[in-house]
């Protein structure tokens, strides 16, 4: 048996095809679907529900010299309510005069709560300030990050505007930034997730790119914020062509010296990059800095809002030539860098980039050349559209090649995870565990070192430590290794009472998880291994007809052992 | 004791360990196979400042290039530990933080090659690695193609139980596409419910596509060590106990994937390959410190496993590199971007160690790679072909490092 191409599309398009979704789907039909996903509105009932709701245990033991009360009311956040306003630190505040604050001696906090999800819809300068206290425990500087984290599982499992959440994890992954290479990264971790990636990831490609430079977790990333003449620092210029936009493929380092010979340079239409552009794009982006409130000396402090700054006296501000396009000498604040975005942005290496490694993400680990051309096509046509991507999206949602090809792909442990939740209907409420357990699975959720991002191909997620983890980890879920606040299976209570026998229960619970996916073979096996018994140290089994008779635990620990199979089999590992 | 006394008493030891191997030692032509040899590579990635690790410190274009916290010096804060047989006239001197690797050199089982490299322009991150794990030096050959460890089980008919393994969980290029190599972070944890469901899913494992070879290979890696790894009088698994007196206190992950390594090694499944990922080495900025942290617990973890490990000297080779070195320039963020030639490392019993190896040209702009970054004076291959040459009895090369033509011996194997 073959998966039926719509199911091969919705789980492609999704998080995990579900039955409830594929009949959905069946009656509107698949273009209309898709129009639906690519304007998600406001609403996202079930999720928004499941995160207000969602608590994560913090603890720590913290010593601290500042009481709360003595912190301006603009810096003692709403987010200090509830049990853990007893903790404090002295803000990296800007204009306060250190030496003035009289810091009483230090006590002992200790800090041991399940709190609710605080910070995720603070602005950014409130997480700046509030959360980059540099006294401040780091239990609680990491905490914002650990709150997207979990609210992001949450969204990967039950939002129902599940393209927009494939994309923002595929943008998260294509901006990679690690929130570990700074805990300041962290603290405004929610902002950026959510007026950066989240904001843009339907929009427009280059009102994206800039949002991205611009923001603190990328600048401190990539190390542009300390960037300035001379010499520049080439991280993040180097990964803006390699990673971010034209692409390793456009990479014509055989040419290091001899900008003059890359093809279209002389016209100002470089077909690709090489170092000296890497060094001239550097220098565009001297003096473009984070809000941080550093201080420079001579009473220079800059602002510390945690957004962009941007600081003249580091900027080279000569002239320089970018792929081949030359940039005037003393341009006005931003123009160099502004530039630099442009032809970045706008270059057509670039939307080949961006469409084929869109395509590998939705499609196949090797997409057709001739889809990434339709898709990079579309993606050129509206590359000045608000809507750009979305654009882009339908052209690869509605192409022929999302129905066909099972198995091109295999799912990344959240789509793996997500998919086993969407799949079973379990009640899910992810804590700080789940992070760790998709780690190691090989999926090291903002928390990807190299600016790569995680590959996205089979090789990688096919390694034996992420396969067997991804079964070790549904299994714990499935069989209750965690506390019964993770996750509430519910499988006898959701097994629908007409289904009595060992073969009616099984082949419910196949078709719920896997519907139209599991081979006859894997069916055969699944449903004699599910009816098996021990009787004196040997395995005889019930007749498939039979109709069960365990007792409840007895079954309910049967049937968590057959979902957790049904999961670990080679069919459920691939897109 | 300390650490230096304890590596001569292990390398004594050995000698009276190894007995019946010295036999096969003294013909240890280069034809002469050696199937037992275990090769463990450890590759710093992000790009390894090669002239904050290992440097002349007295060369004027050097001390121009760098302020004095990115530099090694010969007095003061940033003093580097003195090498000896290094370059004639060349005051070569070893990062402050390596002094465990500076023990192991003067022991004579570490070898240090300098002006080690890719001979590509490349500086990215991403080409540099994806070339080097390929065993090539273009972007022909590189796409798609599998690793050259992958060649090397390969071309040395590996089977057994557990011929490679990646540590730390993921696959790196290297190994990619071999059907042998299983990545794995513990061992101890590398197991799945019961024989009964594990013999389900061996059942269900048995196509022929890469999901179920990967499946299968994971299903019966977990027989092999669920049926030897030592287990308590509970029958519960037993943590890794390194040697008496050996700590990998402090080496972080990088010891723990090293302990991983001599835990199987150990093991009798056959481990011939090992491979072992050092992140973090992408010191765009803040460099001094980091760099500092990062040599630190490289060189402790390379000792601790080196002693771990006393047993296998002989039959051992650990080589270390990094996709490129960095500017000799640095930057104004108070670190170094991608340069070009770095410094490669081999450890084993029998190395020639206690020298710097590789051709010196200086670093004076003339003889610098585009006039600013260390020229590749040595393929990185020719490091590689040596160890497979000498230490493992592979005469032929050509299928692993496609293009490469071996030119005399560096000389260390």
């Amino acid at each position: 048996m073959k998966p039926s191409p719509e199911f091969v599309a919705l789980n492609r398009a999704t998080f995990g095809a579900t039955p409830d979704e594929l009949s959905r789907m069946a009656k509107m039909g698949w273009p209309a679907w898709v129009e639906e996903q690519l304007k998600p509105g406001k609403e996202d009932a079930e999720a928004d529900k499941r995160i207000a709701s969602q608590k994560l245990r913090i603890e720590y033991e913290h010593e601290a010299s500042i009481d709360p009360q003595t912190l301006k009311p603009g810096e003692r956040m709403n987010m200090m309510g509830g049990g853990n306003s007893m903790m404090m630190g002295a803000a990296r505040a800007p204009n306060q005069d250190d030496a003035a604050a009289k810091q009483p001696p230090k006590k002992k906090y200790k800090v041991d709560e399940k709190r609710g999800l605080t910070l995720l819809d603070l602005s950014l300068e409130n997480l700046f300030v509030a959360q980059n206290r540099e006294e401040y425990p780091y239990a609680e500087r990491e905490r914002a990050a650990r709150e997207v984290e979990v609210a992001t599982i949450i969204r990967a499992c039950y939002s129902q505007w599940q393209v927009r959440e494939v994309l923002v994890d595929f943008w998260h992954n294509h901006f990679n930034i690690d929130i570990d290479s700074d805990e300041v990264i962290s603290a405004v971790w929610p902002a950026y997730d959510r007026e950066v990636i989240r904001k843009h990831a339907l929009g427009n490609f280059r009102e994206m790119l800039q949002a991205v430079g611009q923001s603190l977790p990328m600048l401190y990333y990539l190390n542009n914020r300390t960037s300035r003449a001379s010499p520049a620092n080439e991280n993040y210029a180097r990964e803006l062509f390699e990673l971010h936009t034209l692409g390793a493929e456009h990479y014509l380092n055989q040419l290091y010296a001899k900008w003059r010979e890359v093809p279209g340079a002389l016209e100002g239409k470089a077909a690709g990059y090489i170092d000296q552009d890497v060094y001239e794009a550097a220098r565009a982006f001297t003096g473009w800095t984070a809000a941080d409130g550093d201080d420079q000396g001579d009473n220079d402090r800059f602002p510390a809002t945690g957004g962009f700054y941007y600081y003249d006296k580091w900027h080279d501000p000569y002239q320089k030539r970018v792929l081949g396009i030359e940039l005037e000498p003393n341009q006005p604040a931003l123009a160099d860098g502004m530039a630099v975005l442009d032809i970045a942005a706008f270059h057509p290496g670039t939307a080949i980039h961006l469409s084929r490694k869109l395509c590998r993400r939705f499609i196949a680990d090797e997409p057709a050349e001739e889809l990434v051309n339709r898709v990079a096509a579309a993606w050129m046509a509206h590359a000045k559209s608000p809507d750009q991507i979305v654009h882009v999206m339908r052209e690869i949602l509605l192409s022929p090649e999302m129905k066909t090809g099972f198995g091109q792909k295999t799912k990344r442990p959240l789509e793996f995870l997500a998919s086993f939740i969407r799949g079973s209907g379990a009640d899910f409420h992810p804590n700080e565990d789940i992070g760790y357990e998709l780690k190691g699975c090989g999926q090291h959720l903002f928390q990807w070192g190299p600016p790569t991002g995680h590959p996205d191909t089979s090789d990688y997620w096919q390694s034996p430590d992420s396969l067997l983890n991804r079964w070790k980890f549904v299994r714990g879920l499935a069989t209750d290794d965690y506390d019964g606040e993770v996750v509430r299976m519910n499988l006898i209570r959701r097994t629908p009472e007409d289904k009595c026998t060992w073969q009616a229960v099984a082949d419910h619970w196949m078709d719920r998880l896997a519907p139209t996916l599991l081979g006859e073979t894997t069916r055969e096996e699944l449903a004699k291994w599910f009816r098996q018994y021990e009787d004196d140290d040997k395995l005889h089994w019930h007749e498939p007809s039979d109709e069960i008779t365990l007792n409840e635990s007895d079954l309910a620990a049967r049937l968590g052992e057959f979902v957790a199979l049904i999961a670990a089999t080679p069919e459920f590992q691939l897109r | 004791m300390k650490r230096r006394q304890f590596l001569k008493i292990c390398s004594g030891s050995l000698v009276a360990m190894a007995g019946s191997r010295i036999g096969n030692l003294s013909f240890a032509a280069d034809s002469a196979a050696r199937p037992d040899h275990l090769l463990v590579v450890l590759f710093l990635r992000g790009g390894c400042d090669g002239l904050n690790l290992v440097a002349p410190v007295n060369d004027l274009s050097y001390i121009a290039a760098r302020p004095e916290d990115l530099r090694l010096t010969d007095n003061g804060k940033y003093e580097g530990l003195s090498l000896k047989n290094s370059y004639a006239g060349v005051d070569m001197r070893l990062h402050p933080k390596a002094g465990a690797l500076r023990e192991l050199y003067d022991a004579g089982d570490l070898a240090i090659i300098h002006g080690c490299g890719l001979n590509s322009g490349t500086r990215s991150h991403f080409e540099a690695q994806q070339m080097m794990e390929r065993g090539v030096a273009d972007q022909k050959n590189n796409n798609k193609g599998s690793g050259w460890l992958t060649r090397t089980i390969e071309s040395l008919q590996l089977g057994g139980l557990l011929p490679a393994v990646a540590t730390g969980g993921e696959m790196p290029d290297s190994l990619m596409h071999s059907r042998v190599a299983v990545s794995m972070y513990r061992a101890r944890q590398f197991g799945y419910g019961s024989e009964d469901h594990v013999g389900l899913l061996k059942r269900l494992y048995r196509g022929s596509e890469s999901i179920h070879r990967a499946g299968q290979l994971t299903l019966d890696t977990v027989t092999a060590l669920q049926s030897r790894l030592p287990r308590d009088k509970n029958g519960r698994i037993m943590d890794y106990q390194p040697e008496p007196n050996i700590s990998y206190e402090d080496t972080g992950d990088l010891g723990q994937n090293l302990q991983t390594i001599a835990q199987l090694a150990k093991m009798d499944t056959g481990l011939r390959v090992a491979t072992v990922n050092y992140d973090g080495w992408d010191t765009h900025e803040y460099q001094e410190g980091k760099f500092a942290n990062l040599t630190d617990k490289m060189s402790r973890a390379v000792m601790a496993f080196y002693n771990d490990m006393s047993r296998f000297h002989q039959r051992m080779t650990l080589v270390v590199h990094s996709e490129f070195g960095r500017r000799l320039k640095s930057n104004q963020s108070g670190g170094t971007d991608h340069g070009h030639g770095g410094v490669n490392m081999v450890l084993g019993g029998g190395i020639k160690g206690g020298k710097v190896y590789g051709d010196w040209k200086g670093l004076s702009n003339e003889h610098l790679d585009q006039g600013a970054d260390l020229a590749v004076t040595t393929d990185y291959r020719s490091v590689l072909h040596e160890v497979l040459n000498k230490r493992i009895g592979i005469a032929e090369t050509r299928t692993i490092f496609p293009g490469f033509e071996p030119t005399s011996a560096l000389g260390f194997a």
